[in-house]
Formats: structure tokens, sequence, C-alpha cells
């Protein structure tokens, strides 16, 4: 009986280590997408900002852009399934504590960067400056009590 | 001849003398003389000082400038105190002379030492009709009744004297001294970052003493505000800012947007938000211009675990 019981455990210890070894696989693959897709829609933020504020005569880019971002944004939610707070991530758990909290977050960035692909598409360069300062603030809020600082 | 080389000289002492005297200039700076205050002036002051966060505690929403935000650093946690203009628990009572002195020397109006965790050593360099402006503009906002509360250091006693040493030793405050060989707009940009935006209070590591290190100005620090590193300011190409450039820094300090599309977060954000926005745009492009002219100093900080 005695011989059952370790075998009993090891056998649940190694599959609770396979389970989870493959768990935190999956983990790291998510994380390295999110984290591209993240990069890249600071990339489109990067390069509105840049047009704007060298005064670039590339407004036609401006709506491709902007629409990459909403894009993106529609994006975000599933990119932080459950368990993927592990890992070489700056996600913090409180993501998941806070899901509907989390999920607000997200959806005041789609809704902004709705907004901006809307104003990018008008031509009015200067109420996209400002729309590009809102949609900035909704990345900044979403940061500030999602993801951890260097 | 000698006898006739002196009445010259004094001759013209005496007109100098005279013209000091009668010069509107004598009288503005650093006198006793009452200067009319202007609370607009202060308000954008305060602004440009990043609108003194840290006697905010946001975090437990706090009423504005009523103190109580804990304030982690090597030496303990300190509790910023009560800028409000109530009488008895914030600066309402406080006399110019006693918020110039505290601005200026980091003494209370008792003559207690404060901890330079509050950036007097940058505030020392702000003119004397800035600090009365922005004393004015403190005392144009609603007085809260808070207690401050006491420190938590990891030396909890002999603190004066330790003050006290420190002053005398570690501190050596440098006036601020505007450069005749630059511009109009450096000078305001130099002046900004080294008195009012207290840039280096962060932005410049400390030694074991806590007394900056000059040699390091504005290179960055691990240890922050909050324990969170203090990025490399200066225009240091690899370690640095070196690779922004002037309107980069500008909209940065208007927008909290960094050239890479990322956004400021924790202070910096902060002080963004409630400060730095509010800015003239000659103004944040007064500063951008001082950053660019620093001596580039590397001084790598990132963590080598990289994003």
């Amino acid at each position: 009986m005695k011989h059952m019981n370790t075998i009993r455990a090891l056998s649940a210890l190694f599959l609770l280590i396979i389970i989870s070894n493959s768990a935190f696989a999956q983990a790291e693959g998510i994380i390295k997408y999110r984290k591209n897709v993240m990069k890249s829609t600071a990339g489109h933020m990067g390069a509105i900002v840049d047009i704007l504020k060298n005064g670039l005569p590339l407004n036609a880019h401006v709506v491709d852009h902007a629409r990459s971002i909403n894009q993106n944004s529609k994006m975000t939610l599933v990119m932080f399934p459950k368990g993927s707070g592990l890992g070489d991530t700056k996600a913090k758990p409180a993501i998941w504590e806070n899901w509907s909290k989390f999920e607000n977050a997200v959806n005041a960035f789609e809704s902004e960067s709705a907004k901006l692909a809307k104003v990018a598409e008008s031509g009015d360069m200067q109420a996209l400056a400002k729309q590009v300062r809102a949609t900035g603030k909704s990345c900044g809020s979403c940061h500030k009590n999602f993801r951890e600082r260097n | 001849m000698k006898e006739i080389k002196t009445p010259p000289l004094l001759i013209g002492l005496s007109f100098w003398f005279l013209f000091l005297l009668c010069s509107p200039l004598g009288a503005t700076e650093n006198s006793l003389v009452k200067l009319t205050v202007d609370i607009p002036s202060g308000k954008y002051l305060f602004q440009a000082a990043g609108g003194c966060g840290c006697h905010t505690d946001t975090k437990n929403s706090g009423e504005f400038l009523a103190g109580g935000r804990p304030l982690k650093t090597p030496f303990g946690t300190f509790y910023s105190t009560n800028i409000t203009p109530d009488p008895k628990t914030g600066i309402g009572s406080w006399s110019d002379e006693d918020f110039v002195r505290a601005m200026t020397q980091g003494l209370s109006p008792e003559g207690k030492h404060y901890f330079p965790v509050f950036p007097y050593t940058s505030f020392q360099r702000i003119k004397r009709k800035d600090l009365l402006d922005l004393k004015a503009y403190l005392f144009s906002i609603p007085p809260v009744k808070q207690n401050n509360l006491p420190h938590d250091l990891i030396l909890p006693f002999g603190e004066q004297y330790a003050m006290m040493f420190w002053k005398n030793f570690v501190w050596s405050p440098q006036p601020f001294k505007s450069n005749p060989e630059k511009t109009e707009s450096w000078n305001r940009g130099a002046y900004l970052a080294q008195a009012v935006a207290h840039c280096g209070e962060c932005h410049t590591p400390r030694n074991l003493f806590g007394g900056l290190k000059t040699k390091m100005h504005f290179a960055g620090s691990k240890e922050g505000p909050e324990g969170k590193l203090a990025p490399n300011i200066t225009p240091h190409k690899k370690t640095g800012i070196g690779s922004w450039s002037r309107v980069d820094i500008s909209y940065f300090l208007e927008t909290g947007m960094k050239p890479d599309g990322d956004d400021a977060q924790g202070l910096m954000g902060e002080v963004i938000e409630f400060g730095y926005q509010n800015l003239q745009e000659e103004d944040l492009d007064a500063l951008a211009e001082y950053l660019l002219s620093l001596e580039p100093i590397s001084n790598d900080l990132k963590p080598e675990t990289q994003k």
C-alpha cells in the first residue's frame, strides 16, 4: 500500500509537470505574440506622431496607421488568456484578478482608437492631434494599472 | 599725481552707488521690498514644477496637496506634507520669508531641517519673485485640515544632527547661473530644468549620503522615486535620449508619448499630466534645447532582461 501511494503521488507530480510545462510553453508563445502586437500598436502611434510633429507631407498615411491601431485594439483582449501571466512578461496579475476592470480599459482603448480612425479619415489634422492624445491616454491608463514598470 | 587719480574713482563709485539705489533691478531680487504677486504666474510655475504631485496622495484619493503620500527611499519612507493654506496643519500661517526659507534653505519656520526628499536643493535656484508667486498660488487653493504623518526612517533618531551634517558636508548648493553665451531660450530651459522642474532630483544618481553626483548630471538613476528607474536624459546616443529630436522631447513633455509610441508611466507620467503638459510651447522647446545641449554621459540603466 505504501508503494501504491508513492507511485500515485509520483505520477500525479509527473502529470502536473507535463501539464504545467505545456501551459508554460503556450504562455511563452502568446507572450511573444502579444508583445509584437503591442509593439506594432506603439509603432503606428509613433508614426502618426512623427507625421504630426514634423509636419511630414504624409497626411494620407495617417488613415492607415489609425485603422491599424483600431484593428490591434480589437485583438488586445484575447491576447491575455488566463495563465499567460507567467514568464517573461510585464503583464500584472491584476489583469486576471480584476478582469472586468481590464476589459473596460481595453474597451476604452478600442473606442478611442475607433474615433482616431474616424478623425483621421476626416483629414482634420488638428482634431487628429487631439485624438492622438486621447488615444494615448487610454494606452497609458491601462498600462498604469496592468503593466509592470522597469 | 597720486592725488589726482582718486577723485574720478570716488565720483564713479558714488554714481554707481546712486545707480544701484535707484535701479529697479536692484530692488527685484532677494530684497525685502514688497513685490506684487501674481497668482496665474504662480500657477504656471506650479505646473512647471510638475504639479507638486508628491504632496497629493493620489493612490489613496487624498485631497489636493494635503500630503500624506508615502515616498520610499533608501533612507526609509517619507510622508509628504500638507501644503494647503490651512493655518494649523498646512502652510497657511507662513510668512513670505518662511516660505522662501523653506524653499531655498530647507528650513521650517521653526528652524527645523527638512530632508532633501523635499527638493529645496533644486528650488533654491528659483528666483524670489517666482517663489512669491508660487506661494500666492498655493495660498489660493482650498485649505485642507490634515495632520502630517511622521516619517518612517531607518535611523529614527538624531535626524536633525544628521541633516545639519548633510547640509554642511554633503550639500554644496549651486546657484543658478545664466550663460550669456547661450541663447535666451537655452537659459530659460536651463532655469526650468535645474530650478523649477527639478529634473535632477530623480534623473541624477545619488551617492551613499543621498547627495546628487554632480558629475553624473541628468545621467539617470536606478533608484529613482518610488524605487523605480529614472532614465538617463543626457543626449547620449545609446544609453540616453541622444536619438530624440528637439521636437520629440517637447512633444513627450507635452503628451507623455515617447518617440517609439509608448507612454510615460509612474511619476514622470504624473508630472506631465498635472504639470508639464500645461507649459507653453516655447518653454517645452526651451527645455528640449537645454537637454540636448548637455554633455552626453554613457550610463546604461536598462535591466538585462529587455522587453
